[in-house]
């Protein structure tokens, strides 16, 4: 069993997301104050500001978070502004803190959600079957001081240039028959 | 009706592509060049220069070519890169040398010149930094008048090369890109969405090889030093970066162009030198790029051989 901690702004489709969980015997949620004894996966649709709280809190519970899911951030353009994803640009300097934690990041950008009226389960569906996604690894940290820039996920998916860490796993692409079953 | 060649300067800083790109320039009866400008980029503006003056020779080019800035406007100059280029800017085959002093006014001084003579508009072709483009715009903005728009080489709404976000070019100097993309001038951008798909593929190096002009002969050997860098980068053929934006003004239908509203990053840990592209127009910004993002690389091709090969005509 999977201990999972959920990090979600409220919304209907997050409420989904959670009963998805409850009613599935291969997961267990559990409470922040568990994951100072617990390994577990951690998964964030909304701004990072409670996860970058939690890390920064209690260096024990980072140890314990063995990956990230993040719905949010962009494999290049942006939604709130041309160059950042709203997720990230509600707390850039949360969202750069995680970013630099060194726990494996899963991303779900905008370059597949955008007019995805399921994205919100598609954490649970990739715990689930990860072979419904095609993901690549990457580098991906967040620009805190940019005029133009100023929440902006860089990333090197498409660059020659590449960071010296593969921090993070960016989804591509998604199987549109596979996820079917899911959603 | 006999259509007017477009009156265009050549700004660059060649550079294997630029080069490539002032063959196919010279080639075309669609462009009259003006001048040929150097700048500070790929490799040192004198650098540059005397690499100009070699490609005039080479293509029967007799215009003036001149020297330009020598750094970046404000930042250091970035160390050139002589993994891709070479240490010459331009090595790999020998070129004729110069047949043609270069002009005695700078960059700035014979373009500023040039246009404030010229009876029509003028397109620049800037395939380097931007930085003789900018300071002619500051010390001159009232030639931006006589500027139809500029075609440029640089960035990438969608990724960088040099950094993860930001493309050689703009990241070189990234204060003249912003002067630049914010004079109000019209820029058709070839940034890295394009020109990467804009690939020379062996077999197109060959097809050149058999052409056996005097061009054809120098053009498939500096493609073959050229490719060596992107082989190494796992690129299945020699990306045409410069070139993109000489071919958009002759054969614009072969493009796919995307209007938007672009600004240049100037600061930021990460993002230095990004051209940040509204892609889904959310600023609501008026478009001041026509972006290109993707081109028929077939057609492409087979363009540039066709002016490579009108090259054998004129010998």
């Amino acid at each position: 069993m999977k201990n999972i901690f959920l990090s979600l702004q409220s919304s209907k489709e997050n409420e989904l997301l959670k009963e998805k969980f409850l009613n599935d015997n291969n997961f267990n949620l559990i409470n922040a104050e568990e994951i100072k004894e617990k390994k577990c996966t951690v998964i964030v649709n909304g701004p990072l500001t409670e996860l970058a709280s939690i890390l920064l809190n209690c260096y024990k519970s980072a140890n314990n978070i063995e990956e990230i899911l993040f719905v949010g951030g962009s494999d290049s353009y942006g939604d709130i502004t041309p160059a950042a994803e709203k997720n990230v640009y509600a707390d850039v300097y949360s969202a750069q803190a995680v970013f630099l934690s060194g726990i494996k990041i899963i991303i779900f950008g905008l370059n597949i959600t955008r007019n995805l009226n399921y994205k919100a389960l598609l954490p649970y569906v990739y715990l689930t079957d990860k072979s419904v996604f095609i993901t690549e690894e990457c580098g991906a940290y967040i620009e805190t001081k940019g005029h133009s820039t100023l929440g902006k996920m860089v990333i090197d998916v498409y660059s020659d240039k590449q960071f010296e860490q593969h921090n993070c796993e960016i989804v591509l692409e998604i199987d549109k028959n596979k996820i079917c079953q899911y959603v | 009706m006999i259509k007017e060649p477009i009156p265009v300067i050549l700004d660059g800083d060649p550079g294997h592509d630029d080069a490539i790109a002032w063959v196919v320039a010279n080639a075309s009866k669609d462009l009259r060049i003006l001048a040929i400008t150097a700048v500070n980029g790929n490799c040192s503006a004198a650098k540059a220069a005397y690499n100009s003056q070699r490609i005039a020779t080479l293509i029967g080019y007799n215009g003036p070519v001149s020297k330009g800035q020598d750094k970046p406007l404000y930042v250091e100059p970035l160390k050139a890169p002589t993994n891709v280029h070479g240490e010459s800017g331009l090595d790999g085959p020998a070129l004729p040398e110069p047949q043609k002093e270069l002009e005695t006014l700078t960059a700035v001084e014979l373009m500023a010149e040039i246009l404030q003579e010229s009876k029509q508009k003028v397109v620049i072709v800037a395939t380097g930094p931007l930085t003789n483009v900018a300071a002619l715009l500051l010390t001159h903005p009232e030639v931006k008048e006589k500027i139809s728009h500029i075609s440029l080489m640089g960035g990438g709404i969608k990724y960088g090369n040099w950094t993860p976000a930001a493309e050689f070019n703009i990241l070189v100097d990234p204060e003249a890109a912003d002067v630049v993309y914010k004079s109000g001038i019209h820029i058709y951008m070839a940034g890295l969405d394009v020109t990467e798909k804009a690939l020379v593929l062996q077999q197109d190096v060959e097809e050149i090889k058999k052409i056996g002009n005097p061009v054809s002969e120098i053009v498939w050997k500096w493609l073959d030093f050229f490719y060596r860098f992107h082989k190494s980068l796992g690129y299945p053929g020699a990306p045409m970066h410069d070139l993109c934006a000489v071919m958009v003004l002759i054969h614009p239908e072969i493009f796919t162009i995307k209007d938007m509203y672009v600004e240049v990053e100037t600061t930021g840990d990460y993002s230095k030198g990004t051209t940040v592209g509204d892609y889904y127009h959310i600023t609501g910004k008026e478009a001041n790029c026509s972006c290109l993002m993707d081109v028929d690389r077939k057609k492409f091709i087979d363009y540039m051989i066709d002016y490579i090969r009108s090259y054998s005509e004129v010998q």
